[in-house]
């Protein structure tokens, strides 16, 4: 951590907003776009991320000045989506409650089959369902997807932020991947169906 | 066939994690296995599909909507924090008016510029914690520095004059590079006014350059000026102009700027990177100059200078003859004339050495060049560029149009009135013309 980095917070904690807005600059569109992905639009995605940013505010006191701010942060980023969500009342379609909650249900494998495979389709088609997508994945999937493949961190900073070890970082990540293609593809596959 | 333990692999292969032997087992199980080459390929689309998700701007309003909601945060034991402040603000303006008053006074009631006052002033908003003070100096020509005449200039408003007039425009420098202070009564004591002076550390004198492109002007500069006077810097100079139109939004023209910045050398390169993180580097330099060398010249040049200087008083005081005392006399102007012009040449590299020079362009720009949406290049999209350039081409004409319209209106007005009564007019005469 920088030296500046840390004057800017010791100045935040006495209460200095404009050096703590210095501060958060650099982070605040990486954590737009964690709470975006989460949440799964942008208006829900501004509360949460404004809302974290106050949070990390109120518990500079609490940063231990050994470790990486950013991570710190992103963590408090995480987990305000994450209590968001579970707050939040989902209006799940029931076809994808199944498939959620029933891995490797019956009802998903038969839409496997039925399926065309996702080579099929244009990337620009997958990309307007790709946001769908990845919110109808359950949170500890969605979120090392989305700091993943989505955000580019490494398996390292992952762990830091999510609080697991690395291997169950990538665990999840296989599954929640996996989960993506199967969601994606029973989407692409009913979106056909209706055209047919 | 069990492909679990393939599962692993083809993740990992993603992810470019596999060495050429995990590799080669890999893709020998894919030539034979179908299911799992499909699940590959998937994946593999997926991958390019996520990859190519490109990062959100932060909504309008968010950063503002942010500084609304800290303000209303409660500040944590806001009451000591200002007494602090207050009680230092207060004790730094009570002991500058009482120096005032020293300098002032005894000059005043004498009559005469003193020489022998200690011309050490403090003023107030030390933010970095440290006593400055001004220094007593002739304009020194300094040797081959970049920013020469800025530098000149700044000396220039610490020139002091006995009378107390130093101590007005002292105060009203806002933050100034630190100096050492010079006691002339020093002198008579056989000690040098180099004496104070490290010579044995290097004397590297840092600047630096960087032209940043950007998209927010006004919160790019806030957060330059706060970050300098955080690290216990400040701000040199700086200056902004407007850009050509922007032909999203009239009213909101793109800014272009300079500032420079003066901050402690320990700190620059750090302060440098944490420059660069706010928008998009398209220059950026640095270079030391050593002049270790030469500061030390300087400094055993003093020296030698007040060696002479001490040995011509010493004959001043033996002198008895008119002729050898003006003689003597002017020796001595000369000398230490010469001392002066070394002594500021000295401070000029302290400071500049301990506050290195960071010059900032700002460039404003609408769209930063590495969040640029990747172009996609296909026909469907060619088309739809074209077409909406057309309709653009279309809807401007459409637009100037009505604008010449508008324009020409009143003409139009005048010219439909005098027509009509031109015609009015020429019914009349006919109607008379044939009663």
């Amino acid at each position: 951590m920088s030296d500046i980095e840390k004057k800017l917070i010791k100045k935040s904690m006495n209460g200095d907003v404009a050096s703590f807005e210095t501060l958060i600059n650099q982070y605040q569109k990486y954590a737009y776009n964690i709470a975006y992905r989460m949440m799964g639009n942008e208006e829900d995605a501004k509360d949460a991320a404004q809302d974290a940013l106050i949070k990390v505010y109120r518990n500079l006191h609490t940063f231990k000045m050994d470790s990486t701010f950013s991570t710190w942060l992103y963590r408090i980023v995480m987990n305000t989506c994450k209590d968001a969500l579970r707050k939040r009342k989902d209006q799940v379609v029931s076809l994808n409650q199944e498939i959620e909650t029933n891995e490797g249900s019956i009802e998903r494998q038969l839409s496997d089959k039925e399926a065309d495979p996702l080579l099929i389709y244009e990337k620009m088609e997958l990309k307007e369902e790709i946001g769908d997508a990845i919110n109808q994945l359950k949170a500890q999937h969605k979120e090392v997807v989305v700091l993943k493949d989505l955000l580019g961190y490494s398996y390292d900073e992952i762990s830091q932020i999510v609080d697991v070890p690395i291997g169950t970082v990538r665990s999840r990540l296989n599954r929640g991947r996996e989960q993506l293609k199967d969601i994606l593809k029973s989407n692409m596959g009913a979106l056909r169906r209706q055209y047919v | 066939m069990n492909c679990d333990k393939y599962n692993e692999l083809i993740h990992q292969s993603l992810d470019g994690e596999l060495n050429s032997s995990e590799q080669g087992v890999l893709d020998a199980h894919l030539e034979s296995c179908e299911d799992c080459t499909m699940k590959y390929e998937e994946l593999k689309m997926l991958k390019e599909v996520l990859d190519e998700e490109s990062l959100l701007e932060l909504p309008e309003g968010f950063k503002a909507e942010l500084h609304d909601k800290l303000m209303k945060e409660d500040q944590p034991e806001k009451p000591s924090f200002f007494k602090r402040r207050a009680v230092q603000n207060t004790a730094i303006g009570l002991v500058a008016a009482a120096l005032a008053i020293t300098v002032v006074l005894p000059s005043a009631l004498n009559g005469m510029p003193s020489y022998q006052t200690e011309d050490a002033i403090e003023y107030g908003e030390s933010r970095a914690g440290t006593d400055k003070n001004a220094v007593a100096m002739d304009a020194s020509p300094a040797p081959t520095i970049t920013f020469n005449e800025s530098m000149e200039m700044e000396n220039a408003n610490f020139t002091v004059t006995a009378t107390g007039m130093a101590v007005e425009e002292a105060a009203e420098e806002p933050a100034a590079p630190m100096m050492e202070s010079v006691t002339k009564d020093s002198l008579r004591d056989e000690s040098s006014e180099t004496d104070h002076l490290n010579v044995n550390e290097r004397k590297v004198i840092k600047n630096g350059e960087i032209v940043l492109d950007i998209t927010d002007y006004d919160a790019v500069f806030q957060s330059i000026v706060t970050m300098t006077e955080t690290v216990g810097g400040y701000v040199h100079s700086s200056n902004e102009q407007l850009q050509y139109y922007n032909r999203h939004s009239e009213d909101d023209p793109l800014k272009y700027g300079f500032i420079r910045v003066r901050v402690p050398s320990d700190m620059f390169s750090s302060f440098m990177e944490q420059i660069k993180e706010h928008g998009v580097v398209t220059y950026s330099g640095s270079n030391a100059q050593d002049v270790s060398y030469q500061y030390r010249n300087a400094v055993s040049e003093v020296q030698n200078l007040e060696v002479t200087e001490r040995s011509l008083r010493d004959l001043m005081a033996k002198a008895e003859d008119i002729d050898d005392i003006i003689y003597i006399e002017r020796e001595l102007m000369r000398v230490r004339s010469e001392i002066n012009m070394y002594m500021g040449s000295i401070k000029q590299w302290d400071d500049l050495a301990s506050m290195s020079i960071l010059s900032i362009t700002l460039n404003e720009v609408e769209i930063l060049d590495g969040e640029v949406k990747p172009i996609d290049d296909s026909l469907w999209a060619k088309a739809k560029n074209a077409l909406i350039n057309n309709l653009n081409g279309l809807t401007r004409f459409a637009e100037g149009i009505v604008i010449w319209f508008v324009a020409t209106l009143p003409l139009l007005i005048v010219l439909g009135v005098s027509i009509f009564i031109i015609y009015k007019l020429l019914k009349w005469i006919i109607r008379k013309l044939f009663n």
